[in-house]
């Protein structure tokens, strides 16, 4: 038995033991209560702002879209290649380290370099090397140097299409081209994804996240035919070596789909060194405005046709060549007095030409002129392409109109004046360019919509037959002879557009752009093409110049097709067409 | 089978280490792997703490409760040595600014964990002994305040606050247990106050965490900083979890995050549920550990089972309320969960002296073992 006393110790200590293991609970329920405050009240909020801070817009690993030709020949493609990070937390002796570096890879820059002194916690030395630099400083096996797989842009074809398809800068931005125009598509998705960060917010390394192949961009599929591609940049180089020229465009297309076929500029660029290619950069075929000159003529004698203001057969009064106006002074090359539409056209007479005009009318003309598409961007969705100007025909004097009517007072590119080309060709209808075939997504699906190209009827296509009698004329009897294809028949018109010279204001008498537009078999034109020479030295006639080089395009690319036969009877084809008018 | 209170115990425990063996690979994977290029590095060695931990626990379950009674004053002095030599230079193993470890090879011993066992011990002994004499001040509150006070000295100058806190605090709870009137812990409260606020006042670090504990959102950039991620991990888990492993918390952004932290990685990826797991668990065990108290009729086995469930429960409070933002950011350890050797061995140990208790008091119809010694 015990004594009273400690009965009353050991009820007194249960309450205290009690009291403490109720205290304890309560702390307990006060660390459940303040858990579901913030897990169940405040969670949604809470996760947000994590979120916020680790969760960064990634495509690590996924590859960007591949651009293809029509056949699907690969134009552009991405390859992992390495980029070299440090930690320079991490190297005990920066200077050694940055002299193996250098003594490996001079490219390198010192810059760069200087990053392995900081303090830093990551820093880039260079981004998506060669592979044999990065080996190279591999073999080395610096501390605190490391290697993160990054996709490279890499252009198999070199120079092919360079221009046009586009630059990738260091860092993976589409800077121009089709890079650029269809970066929404060929971009890999991003995702969110965790990022290896410190508490400063610098990235610590590269993510080499789960398998990405899903978010890969879609691929390119391009109306351009490498092929005819290669061809139009072979023919345009050896023009223009020969004439000493500038550099060149040629434009390919099919007049009945609007589908471009091949679109060179030279002097080339080769996308794969996009630092080294200042000169080269500008996509001419598509951006460079200019007066169209001689080659513009067809929209007025296609006016007048629409119009139905000339016949095959009367003649026009072409003043010997030199006609005062009064408020103008109008010359041509061939001093002529009377002469039908047709040799008009092939002369390429400004007085003969501006007579015309005068018939069609003002109005007339502008709106011919608004409906072949100039002054609008052509369609084709590059950043590049330009509008070109045209100026409202209330606003135009008696000058301005002579002028437009044989090409100059307007600005226009080249791609502008081959869809013209290709829509007298194609029977007076205009189609809307096309560069992009298909849009193909991870499954091989297109998602490219498909909409009925726009159709616009621009001039009947009597008058469009009776143009395209003219412009074949052209390569028979005039100027173009030298764009003249055996079996084919072929129609175009030549141009020697004269440039203004930026340091005299004025046009310079040996700053031309000579060009030849045209479209064959004229019989049931499959090719329409225009091939640009700028600043050829020497003779300087689109005949002599572009012609040429345009014949061997067009050559190139009915051989493709297979539409050159060599037993067709040249006469046979436009006596036909002849009859039919 | 009848739900004894040390099965319980023992349950809730192997839940809690296993838990805590999962979450320290999914909160310390991605660490280790970028330190030592070891993804399990701290796994293998929670593994090998773990087996420490059941040889400490046989161990505890061997000695005689009265072993501990005669030996608990050369154990306190031994500590208190060891305490003391962690501020002689190049045997203290300085972490975060702090002396509080002694390096053993591959591992460190905290004498921090251990001397809280002897405290409790000591209290428990020297409670008992003085008994009805606990009202008299000179007897009763002098001695056990000023004896455990040289160690809270020594951790305060290690510095080590978070420990000095729970010392303090388990004295106050074991001499309230122990029959000290509760005028005069009052007034020790009223004493400690100041002393505490002029301690942090001092320290330019404890500063800093009780500005990042006032307003952590405004200071979230330094001070506030790991308070902040750590409620934003612990929030982002809602009520499921974001599933093991998917905590983005451990990227670096938590800072010990499969220690002190851990719990905020167990909100993040196992959600309400998780927490209330641990919750439950601790809840269970302050339970049984008071019920075992109160089924011993020797009053030092009485202090000492209340003492221990007392140390290892209040340090889940108070990880939990840091996790929380509750309190201040102070370096108490989640018992049983956390990495880390010392904490772990020495929660086991404890456990282990619990469930010999509880046994004793099974046995106490045995007239020999319920004769006390003083």
């Amino acid at each position: 038995m015990r004594p009273p006393t400690e009965i009353f110790h050991t009820r007194a200590l249960q309450t205290r033991l009690i009291i403490i293991a109720s205290l304890i609970c309560f702390g307990l329920a006060i660390a459940w209560v303040k858990s579901g405050t913030l897990q169940l009240a405040r969670g949604s909020a809470l996760k947000y702002l994590s979120e916020k801070q680790y969760l960064r817009s990634a495509t690590y690993n996924a590859a960007r879209g591949n651009i293809y030709d029509r056949e699907g020949k690969l134009l552009s493609t991405s390859v992992p290649v390495d980029s070299i990070y440090a930690e320079p937390k991490k190297i005990n002796n920066p200077l050694y380290v940055s002299r193996q570096i250098h003594k490996a890879a001079p490219e390198i820059s010192q810059k760069a370099l200087e990053k392995l002194s900081s303090d830093r916690s990551f820093a880039w030395i260079a981004r998506r090397v060669d592979p044999n630099i990065s080996a190279k400083i591999k073999a080395h096996s610096l501390e605190g140097i490391g290697f993160a797989k990054e996709e490279r842009r890499f252009y198999p074809n070199h120079a092919l299409l360079g221009q046009t398809l586009g630059l990738i800068s260091i860092d993976g931005k589409a800077v121009s081209g089709i890079e650029r125009a269809f970066d929404d598509f060929l971009r890999p998705k991003s995702y969110m994804t965790p990022s290896f960060i410190d508490a400063r917010g610098n990235l610590l390394r590269a993510f080499v996240g789960p398998e990405t192949s899903h978010l890969r961009g879609n691929d390119l599929y391009l109306t351009i035919d490498r092929d005819i591609q290669h061809v139009a940049e072979e023919a345009l180089l050896r023009a223009v070596k020969k004439h000493r020229a500038k550099g060149g465009w040629a434009i390919v297309l099919r007049p009945k789909t609007g589908e471009i076929l091949a679109l060179a500029n030279v002097p080339l660029l080769n996308p794969n060194y996009p630092m080294n290619a200042e000169a080269a950069k500008r996509n001419n075929a598509i951006s460079r405005t200019g007066e169209p000159g001689s080659t513009f003529k067809i929209m007025t004698f296609a006016a007048a046709f629409d119009a139905n203001v000339i016949s095959p057969d009367e003649k026009i009064f072409c003043e010997n060549g030199v006609w005062n106006l009064g408020y103008m002074t109008i010359k041509d090359i061939s001093k002529k007095e009377w002469l039908t539409p047709a040799e008009i056209f092939n002369y390429s007479s400004n007085i003969g030409t501006y007579k015309i005009a005068q018939r069609v009318g003002k109005q007339k003309l502008h709106d011919i002129i608004r409906l072949f598409g100039f002054g609008q961007l052509p369609g084709i969705h590059l950043m590049e392409e330009t509008k070109g100007y045209v100026q409202d025909y209330k606003k135009w004097g008696n000058a301005r109109f002579a002028n437009v009517s044989f090409g100059y007072g307007i600005m226009a590119n080249s791609l502008q004046l081959a869809l013209a080309t290709a829509t007298i060709a194609n029977g007076g209808v205009k189609i809307a360019p096309k560069l992009l075939l298909a849009i193909k997504n991870t499954h091989g699906q297109n998602i490219l919509p498909k909409t009925a190209s726009e159709r616009t009827q621009v001039i009947s296509s009597i008058a469009a037959q009776k143009m395209t009698l003219l412009m074949i004329d052209e390569t028979q009897k005039g100027t173009g002879k030298q764009a003249s294809i055996p079996g084919i028949l072929v129609a175009g018109k030549t141009g020697t557009a004269e440039k203004i010279d930026p340091q005299t204001g004025r046009y310079g008498k040996h700053l031309n752009v000579s060009s030849f537009v045209g479209f064959a078999p004229a019989d049931n034109p499959d090719i329409a093409a225009l091939v640009a020479i700028d600043e050829p030295q020497g003779i300087a006639y689109g005949g002599a110049v572009a012609a040429p080089a345009w014949r061997e395009i067009v050559m190139a690319a009915l051989i493709k097709q297979g539409l050159i036969s060599q037993n067709l009877d040249d006469t046979l084809p436009i006596k036909k067409m002849q009859k039919k008018i | 089978m009848k739900l004894l209170p040390h099965k319980v115990l023992l349950f809730c425990v192997f839940i809690l280490v296993m838990i805590g063996l999962v979450m320290v690979y999914s909160s310390s994977a991605i660490v280790a792997g970028s330190m030592n290029d070891d993804a399990f590095y701290f796994v293998k060695r929670q593994l090998v703490f773990i087996f420490l931990s059941m040889g400490a626990f046989a161990f505890a379950l061997y000695i005689h409760p009265d072993l501990y009674r005669r030996y608990s004053y050369p154990l306190y002095i031994f500590m208190l040595l060891l305490l003391a030599s962690l501020l002689i230079p190049g045997i203290g193993k300085s972490a975060g600014g702090a002396a509080r470890w002694i390096s053993l090879g591959a591992f460190r011993l905290q004498p921090g964990e251990i001397f809280k066992f002897a405290l409790i011990v000591y209290l428990a002994k020297s409670l008992a002994k003085k008994a009805s004499l606990m009202t008299l001040f000179p007897v009763g509150i002098v001695p056990h305040i000023f004896i455990p006070g040289i160690a809270m000295v020594l951790l305060m100058l290690e510095p080590d606050f978070g420990t000095t806190f729970m010392v303090a605090t388990l004295t106050f709870v074991m001499l309230f247990i122990g029959g000290a009137p509760v005028t005069y812990l009052l007034l020790g409260i009223l004493v400690a106050i100041p002393v505490a606020l002029q301690m942090i006042a001092n320290s330019p670090y404890r500063l800093e965490r009780v500005i990042a504990f006032l307003d952590p959102w405004s200071h979230r950039q330094n001070e506030g900083y790991q308070v902040v991620e750590s409620l934003m991990s612990f929030g982002s888990g809602e009520f499921w979890g974001l599933g093991l492993g998917q905590g983005p918390g451990k990227l670096h952004f938590l800072p010990a995050a499969h220690t002190d932290f851990i719990l905020a990685i167990i909100g993040e990826e196992f959600g309400f549920i998780g927490i209330s797991v641990i919750i439950i668990c601790f809840l269970l065990i302050v339970i049984c550990g008071f019920k075992i108290a109160l089924s011993l009729k020797d009053p030092f086995q009485i202090y000492l089972a209340a003492g221990l469930t007392t140390l290892m429960t209040l340090q889940a409070i108070f990880n939990a309320f840091v996790v929380m933002g509750l309190v201040p950011t102070k370096g108490i350890t989640l018992p049983f969960v956390s990495y880390g050797g010392s904490s772990l061995i020495m929660s086991c140990f404890m456990i282990g002296v619990l469930v010999r208790l509880a046994q004793e008091s099974t046995n106490s119809a045995d007239p020999n073992l319920k004769e006390a010694t003083s």
